[in-house]
């Protein structure tokens, strides 16, 4: 084993390595900042290059444009609240408060410490714990799964804020969108209407960019145009307006630091378990972050722009960014399509992930780990740095930036899959969140009904399968159950808290 | 002034809801496959009823539009729709010049900027991504 580690420490510093490591993550910062296009995009483009790599220089290279296309999707989410990826959706929602306030240089400096906190948790997770963790992601079944995804159903409770019957309303929306295309289990198609674009659902991409970024910038039109129309009736010559981005108020105190600790912690655990259990994936892990962040922080603006809100689903989502492989490497599953995509790398390079690839390829993994704790201290650093040339794009004015990002998202939607169609449902999208907004209905719970419900409904069509007593098969998984007791106490705590609430109310009345 | 009134969200999300009712058993494999749409059905059915009904009894949101702002935003959204739908035929990036132009106009930003955006913008979307990563837009007219 000291000979494996000595052997992949050495064939990871060598210089063409250090380079490809930060082309890596500069590639990935990027590709994540552009709303639409996404990390794994890059890998995915890049995967037939690394064929020419060395196996240590190729997993390591794309781990880190995956590292930095986390990051990098926060960017855009905090500053115009258009996700670069799905990972950054959550951050967007206390992020573009902040940004709001004219602290955007604080918030991402906040996501970039929550980012690298949460990647370096996963990653040592991910060196010790290996065996063990995977061995504890094999007793989950199905069961286990519907229980926690229940449970993360009440992410609504978070996002809905008073609106509760709105908030379920989009979740109900979000979960009848995800049942078009094939169904999970049988394959048949539904709802697709005798067209063959139908047949393969709605591209997440497409929903995400058409339900966050789309609407972001219809809201800006109007504002402009009433604006302008202000403007004019008082007669008075107005310069454009500028978006809010303030170097000013981009230092972050030790102070305001150490006080998202528990947050950040809590949360980059919230993340490293669910990136060992596969085919989660950092998306609900940023949001089983956020709705973690929201439990145990004592911040009162939590939801209204607060730093704690930014830095629980970055350390969550960036957590899954090493856990991920925690799975891959151990038993030879994919967590997400990251993993899945790496899983294609390392075939290409002849190696079989598994039990036995710390056996035969020692070397290669310690390689691999070291690559990877490189990735997160660069991310760290050029980000670090890079986020003041963001900053500084102060002066951009909401009029020129409304069509450039309308014509990103395009880009980047067309891009994920190379069809038209996806562009379309973006558009589609875009206008209903631009109305379901307007009507204060969160988007943001209709994507979590989206994301979720096809490992919910072929997690639950599994178990029904597999047992004769229907849901009562519940009882004899004690993990399940476990979920089940903690979603009931959730929405019970809940609704007397806001019973409570409105009781306080009437009487101050 | 236009008014956009939240009750009609609600009140066309209970007839949605019942066309969907016919059309789960006419599209969908009867078992497994109708689990997922009836349970969406029953909570955006229950929960469009609960909301109309608040609304009825005035908790109702009513959103208001100074009618130039909706007509300048329904022009750029239509003009978007416009550019999404004819980008197979005329191609992606003359269509982006011409689309950040028109808005860029619209918005009365001024014509400098409009020229160099305009051209910007898609040259480095096509030597990033069409150069770089290899993605094949439509081309449309270039073909």
């Amino acid at each position: 084993m000291g000979a494996d580690i000595l052997a992949g420490l050495e064939m990871m510093f060598q210089p063409h390595h250090v380079l490809l490591v930060f082309l890596g993550v500069v590639l990935g910062t990027v590709m994540g900042a552009i709303p639409g296009l996404s990390s794994t995009m890059g890998i995915a483009l890049l995967l037939p290059i690394t064929f020419t790599l060395s196996p240590v220089a190729a997993i390591a290279m794309l781990t880190a444009m995956y590292k930095g296309g986390l990051f990098g999707g926060s960017i855009a989410s905090i500053l115009f609240n258009a996700p670069g990826t799905s990972a950054a959706a959550a951050t967007g929602i206390d992020g573009y408060q902040l940004t709001k306030q004219g602290k955007s240089g604080k918030a991402i400096r906040m996501a970039l410490i929550g980012s690298s906190v949460g990647d370096l948790i996963g990653c040592i997770t991910l060196i010790l714990l290996a065996g063990l963790i995977a061995k504890a992601a094999l007793m989950f079944g199905p069961p286990e799964y519907v229980a926690i995804i229940l449970f993360a159903f009440t992410m609504v409770l978070g996002v809905a804020d008073k609106a509760l019957m709105k908030g379920f309303l989009a979740l109900g929306i979000g979960i009848l969108i995800s049942t078009v295309g094939y169904d999970p289990v049988t394959g048949v198609p539904r709802f697709e209407f005798g067209s063959m674009e139908m047949s393969s659902g709605f591209s997440l991409i497409a929903v995400l960019i058409g339900l966050l970024a789309l609407p972001e910038v219809f809201r800006q039109i109007e504002d402009v145009i009433r604006e302008k129309i202000k403007d004019h009736k008082g007669k008075k010559e107005k310069a454009e307006q500028k978006v809010d981005v303030q170097l000013g108020d981009s230092k972050l105190t030790w102070k305001e630091v150490k006080g998202t600790r528990k947050v950040l912690f809590t949360s980059a655990g919230v993340g490293t378990f669910i990136g060992a259990l596969p085919g989660l994936g950092p998306t609900i892990a940023a949001f089983m972050g956020y709705r973690t962040g929201k439990k145990i922080s004592k911040d009162p603006n939590y939801g209204k722009g607060s730093l704690h809100g930014v830095a629980a689903p970055e350390a969550a989502n960036s957590a899954v960014a090493s856990a991920n492989l925690i799975p891959l490497l151990a038993l030879g599953i994919p967590g997400d399509v990251e993993a899945a995509l790496i899983l294609g790398a390392l075939t290409i390079q002849g190696i079989t992930p598994g039990p036995q690839i710390f056996v035969n390829n020692g070397a290669i993994v310690y390689g691999i780990y070291a690559g990877m704790i490189m990735a997160i201290i660069m991310n760290f650093v050029f980000n670090w740095y890079f986020v003041r040339g963001v900053i500084k794009v102060k002066n951009i004015s909401i009029q020129i930036m409304v069509p450039i990002i309308m014509v990103l998202c395009i880009a980047g939607t067309f891009g994920y899959n190379q069809n038209m169609f996806d562009v379309k449902v973006m558009f589609a999208f875009g206008l209903l969140g631009y109305i379901l907004n307007k009507f204060g209905i969160p988007t943001t719970a209709l994507l979590i009904g989206f994301i979720l419900t096809p490992i919910f409904e072929r997690s639950l069509r599994q178990t029904l399968a597999l047992s004769d007593n229907g849901l009562l098969f519940f009882f004899e998984r004690p993990i399940a159950l476990v979920f089940i007791a903690i979603t009931l106490v959730t929405v019970v705590s809940y609704f007397i808290k806001s019973r409570a609430e409105n009781n306080g109310k009437s009487v101050s009345q | 002034m236009i008014q956009w009134r939240e009750r009609y969200i609600y009140l066309f999300m209970m007839v949605f809801c019942l066309v969907l009712l016919f059309i789960i058993p006419s599209q969908l494999q009867e078992g497994g496959p109708r689990i997922a749409p009836y349970m969406a059905l029953g909570i955006i059915a229950l929960t469009s009823v609960v909301c109309f009904v608040r609304c009825l009894r005035g908790e109702e949101k009513i959103v208001t539009f100074p009618k130039k702002v909706l007509s300048i935003l329904g022009l750029i959204v239509l003009l978007y729709g416009i550019y999404i739908f004819a980008i197979d035929v005329i191609g992606y990036f003359v269509l982006s010049v011409l689309f950040i132009a028109v808005v860029l106009w619209i918005l009365k930003v001024t014509k400098v900027k409009i020229l160099f955006i305009s051209t910007l913008v898609p040259l480095f979307i096509y030597l990033l991504l069409g150069g770089l990563l290899n993605l094949r837009f439509p081309n449309g007219l270039l073909m």
